[in-house]
């Protein structure tokens, strides 16, 4: 590992902050055994995703705004456990904010220093072993804002490979939607749950015993399938995973 | 366009309810996924050439009207005719009085959208004349008396026994499942068809501004056939399907061919300037009809970009949405990703808006699509509008103008977050607080619902940080 | 509907107001990569790849046999040609016929009389014979230009198709092909591309050989001497008749 020192500021998520704590406490471990020194800038909330996605653009800029403020206090890069988000604030605030004076440049500072923390371990801190351990059989689901967005595609396969003791196996239709889609997932609830079969019945034939993803929603979806299915399959934060020791 | 009479989510219930329809569906999108991917694959730069083909497009719509006018000078050059038509009726008008003036009785028809968007076929066939489709899988659906489910394989949806009942109901020939013998009494009926109709009336794939050729694309034959046999060639063409030049128009069938079915040239490419020049057989006449119907309108607007379209289809077999449903969900002639952005775009006063909803934004669209058309964005942009417009759900605006504010206070987020976790905790069984609208509980029957954590993030991180302040 | 074209125009012009023309890139490279094989046997690995048979000849008289087994073994009674001028080897027509084939008129469609009667023979014939202005190598494609004496429905009516192609005339690809014949494509009512025998897979995703066009194209490219282009079109301007509506003189159907 380098020595230069390294801060950076972690920007949770509101659904892992609301719904999915242990990630972001995973991420935060899992940066500061690093050798990362984290700022955890208090009064964060939202990016204002959802609210885009369903077309309150006047909610979501104030949101955006906001959150830019927050985030320009410090000049740390900023780490986001989530791929939907990172490619929010890396690509739609600039868009969303180009137009207002007193955000077009700071907007574009933010964008151009924000990662999603697979991002972030391997293009900032270019590690692939972070020293984890877990005897698990793994399947990667990459989300599709992470992969087609921020165009992440080897990253977190190569993090997990490196982890100990683990076998990594390949997912059948990787790259399709698992149906979260955040609102979508209940405006079209019959069309989410359908994608959602299908990922899940990978999963399932994939052998593995834990699914993990770098995205709290696609998290949270299929681990409530899972759930209905009564299926014993793990589902874990990439950062849970990168943790581990045993 | 006609509205259909269910809505969009009945007709999703019913599409998902359809097993054989699933099947099909699988089956299609299946294979020309993967042959779309061999087929781009045997380009030396795929990328390189999907932005030049993006360029030509971007480009062209950017000149269109210079492009057009180009265009209709050299087809008159060479002895054809242009009309053009602002909307749907004027353009079956047109068809219609050139029919007439000329005495037509018998129409075949060749694969054209255009006429689909416009109900040409109604039109005729209400003006006393008797039109027959010879793409196979169309000629399929108008013996059904359907629509087509999907741009380039318009009878997706039907099984092979089912073709095959249907021939013989229609054709009177003995029932069979084989699509080799299936196909053979179609081509024999056919054959009669193109040789005796006045009138062809076709699409046009691309039309080249510098020469006024028209490039028809198809693998069986049918359009050749149907701008060749009879007398008049009717082309029926959207005002954005122009290309430059020639030079351009092979770098388009080049991504079109393989986009669409993975073929590095569908079987035949015609291209056709002008009518009869002393040949012995092809069309004395030769007439273009330029339909706008809403796409000037879209020039210089946010959705401008739909109008590269190519209509290869690669959208339709990516996206997981048309997949499960299949096209006639959609409610439209141009269905899958496609259409949910061109349909509420050219018709802004239907029932479209809630086509863009159909969508969780995952992107295999815009990375298959040839000419890197973004779609995503446009969707989102047609969320937007319809919230801006008031025609969105109010409740989903009062929503999240009330989480905007909540997620601009930190202490009203904290309070608002312990608020719905006791409520979650309460009513977790039904799945969420009693006061919002219907769709939520439609997680919950295929899916458990989460609770909120007992400790969320922010709460943690202020209990580590109790006494040191960090703004 | 002067006043759509008006209307139209406008629209677009004032969508466009103010926004530059967007320029458009370098094309890039679109020969396929270098690989060992030649031009010629590109061409024959990627018509056979869909369906076609090809034939190779270097010497007129392999060629014109080769064109009589085809027919022969496909039980060809009646054949749709076109005109001598225009095949690449003009004792081909001559020795089908000697060979006892009959051959099927084209159309006249001045005569309106007899135009039924000219459809259904047509119709119904065996095969069709035509030579081709163009082959491309890597679609397997080739290129048939319709004209006096070449009627397009030789290519498209009778279920086996026989073309013959002279090597010279194969070009890497579409795209080079468009950029040297340009001309060609801007002076011919209709110029078509055929790569392969007609399919379908309308029905199951089942494909199916032979729809509306041919079920069988059989390509004789060849290598000895055969009429250029520029022979055919002179041949041909000596002797088309102007017909009623044609709106083209005859100087412009030469090269």
């Amino acid at each position: 590992m380098s020595q230069t020192t390294y801060s950076a500021q972690l920007f949770a998520t509101c659904l892992v902050d609301a719904i999915r704590p242990a990630a972001g406490l995973a991420t935060l471990r899992l940066l500061e055994r690093l050798g990362v020194k984290v700022i955890v800038p208090s009064g964060q909330t939202c990016c204002g995703q959802p609210a885009f996605n369903s077309g309150c653009l006047a909610d979501a800029r104030a949101m955006a705004r906001y959150t830019v403020d927050l985030l320009e206090k410090s000049p740390a890069p900023i780490v986001v456990p989530s791929g939907s988000c990172g490619d929010m604030i890396v690509h739609r605030y600039r868009e969303l904010l180009a137009d207002e004076l007193a955000y077009a440049s700071k907007v574009e500072r933010v964008a151009a220093r924000t990662y999603e923390l697979s991002q972030y371990l391997s293009d900032v801190l270019k590690v692939q072993d972070v020293g984890a351990r877990c005897r698990r059989t793994i399947t990667y689901h990459p989300s599709c804002h992470l992969l087609r967005g921020l165009g992440v595609r080897s990253a977190p396969s190569k993090l997990l490979d490196s982890i100990t003791d683990a076998r990594c196996v390949g997912l059948s239709g990787a790259e399709d939607c698992c149906g979260f889609g955040g609102t979508f997932a209940v405006k079209m609830g019959e069309l989410s749950s359908g994608m959602l079969d299908r990922k899940l019945d990978a999963i399932v034939e994939s052998g593995a015993d834990t699914v993990v993803a770098c995205d709290a929603g696609c998290l949270m979806h299929i681990e409530s399938g899972l759930k209905r299915r009564g299926s014993n399959v793990a589902v874990r934060h990439l950062a849970e995973v990168l943790v581990e020791s045993e | 366009m006609n509205s259909p009479s269910m809505s969009f989510q009945q007709r999703v219930s019913h599409a998902l309810a359809d097993g054989q329809l699933r099947i099909a569906l699988d089956r299609t999108t299946e294979r020309f996924t993967s042959k779309r991917v061999a087929g781009l694959a045997s380009l030396p730069d795929a990328d390189a050439v999907r932005d030049y083909a993006r360029s030509i497009r971007l480009h062209t719509l950017s000149k269109l009207d210079d492009y057009l006018e180009q265009f209709e000078a050299n087809v008159t050059s060479v002895g054809g005719q242009v009309h053009w038509a602002s909307d749907a009726q004027e353009a079956n008008e047109i068809v219609l009085d050139l029919a007439r003036s000329r005495s037509v009785k018998r129409v075949v028809k060749s694969k054209s959208m255009v006429s689909e968007e416009t109900e040409l076929n109604q039109a005729l066939i209400s003006g006393g004349l008797d039109v027959v489709e010879s793409d196979l899988g169309e000629y399929i659906i108008q013996l059904a008396g359907e629509t087509p489910s999907h741009i380039i394989a318009p009878a997706v949806h039907k099984t092979r026994e089912q073709v095959g009942q249907l021939l013989a109901d229609k054709l009177g020939v003995p029932m069979t499942d084989d699509p080799v013998e299936m196909t053979a009494t179609a081509r024999s009926a056919l054959r009669d068809v193109f040789l005796q109709s006045e009138m062809g009336i076709s699409g046009v794939n691309f039309g080249v501004a510098s020469t006024g050729s028209l490039a028809i694309v198809t693998n069986e034959g049918n359009a050749s056939l149907t701008v060749t046999a009879p007398r008049i060639h009717v082309a029926m063409m959207g005002i954005e399907r122009i290309v430059p030049t020639l030079d351009d128009l092979a770098v388009m069938l080049l991504v079109l061919a393989r986009s669409a079915t993975g073929q590095k040239l569908t079987v035949y490419t015609d291209l056709l300037t002008g009518p009869r020049r002393g040949d012995p057989d092809g069309p004395e006449e030769l007439h273009v009809v330029l339909l706008d119907n809403g796409r000037s309108r879209l020039i210089g607007t946010e959705v401008s970009e739909v109008l590269a379209c190519i209509r290869c289809g690669a959208c339709l077999n990516a996206c997981p949405v048309y997949q499960q449903i299949g096209g006639h969900a959609y409610g439209s002639v141009y269905s899958g990703p496609i259409g949910a952005v061109l349909t509420p775009s050219l018709d802004r006063e239907g029932p479209w808006h809630v086509l863009p909803e159909a969508s969780s934004l995952c992107g295999a669209c815009r990375e298959v699509c040839p000419v890197r058309i973004d779609i995503p964005r446009m969707l989102l942009a047609l969320r937007a509008e319809t919230v801006h417009s008031g025609k969105g759900n109010r409740w989903v605006r009062v929503g999240f103008w009330l989480y905007r504010i909540a997620a601009t206070k930190p202490w009203l987020f904290r309070c608002g977050v312990s608020v719905v976790r006791q409520l979650t905790k309460m009513f977790f069984v039904n799945g969420w607080l009693l006061r919002l609208p219907s769709p939520l509980p439609s997680w919950t029957r295929s899916r458990e619902f989460p609770v909120i954590a007992s400790r969320t993030f922010s709460e943690e991180m202020r209990d580590r940080e109790k006494g040191s302040g960090d703004e | 509907m002067n006043e759509s074209r008006g209307a139209i125009l406008e629209r677009i012009r004032s969508g466009r107001l103010g926004a530059p023309v967007q320029s458009r890139l370098d094309p890039p490279t679109l020969i396929p990569t270098k690989d060992s094989s030649s031009l010629h046997d590109r061409f024959v690995q990627e018509a056979e790849a869909v369906g076609a048979i090809v034939h190779r000849s270097d010497r007129r008289d392999l060629t014109v046999e080769t064109v009589l087994r085809i027919l022969g073994d496909a039980g060809v009674k009646r054949l749709i040609s076109w005109e001598p001028n225009d095949l690449p080897i003009s004792e081909l027509m001559k020795a089908v016929v000697d060979d006892g084939v009959q051959l099927v008129d084209p159309p006249t469609p001045a005569n309106a009389e007899t135009l039924s009667r000219e459809w259904t023979a047509m119709a119904t014939a065996d095969a069709g014979l035509t030579g081709a202005v163009g082959g491309l190598a890597d679609t397997g494609t080739i290129v048939l230009r319709s004209g006096p004496g070449r009627p397009r429905l030789t290519w498209l009516l009778p279920p086996l198709h026989v073309v013959v192609l002279h090597s010279s005339f194969v070009h890497p690809t579409l795209s080079a092909f468009m950029g040297e014949c340009g001309e060609l494509v801007r002076c011919s009512s209709h110029v078509a591309f055929v790569t392969g025998p007609s399919r379908t897979a309308d029905i199951e995703q089942t494909l199916t050989i032979g729809v509306h066009g041919p079920k069988e194209v059989h390509i004789l490219l060849v290598d000895h001497d055969c009429k250029s282009i520029e022979e055919s079109e002179a041949a041909q301007a000596a002797t088309v008749s102007d017909e009623p509506g044609d709106q083209m003189s005859k100087h412009d159907l030469v090269q």
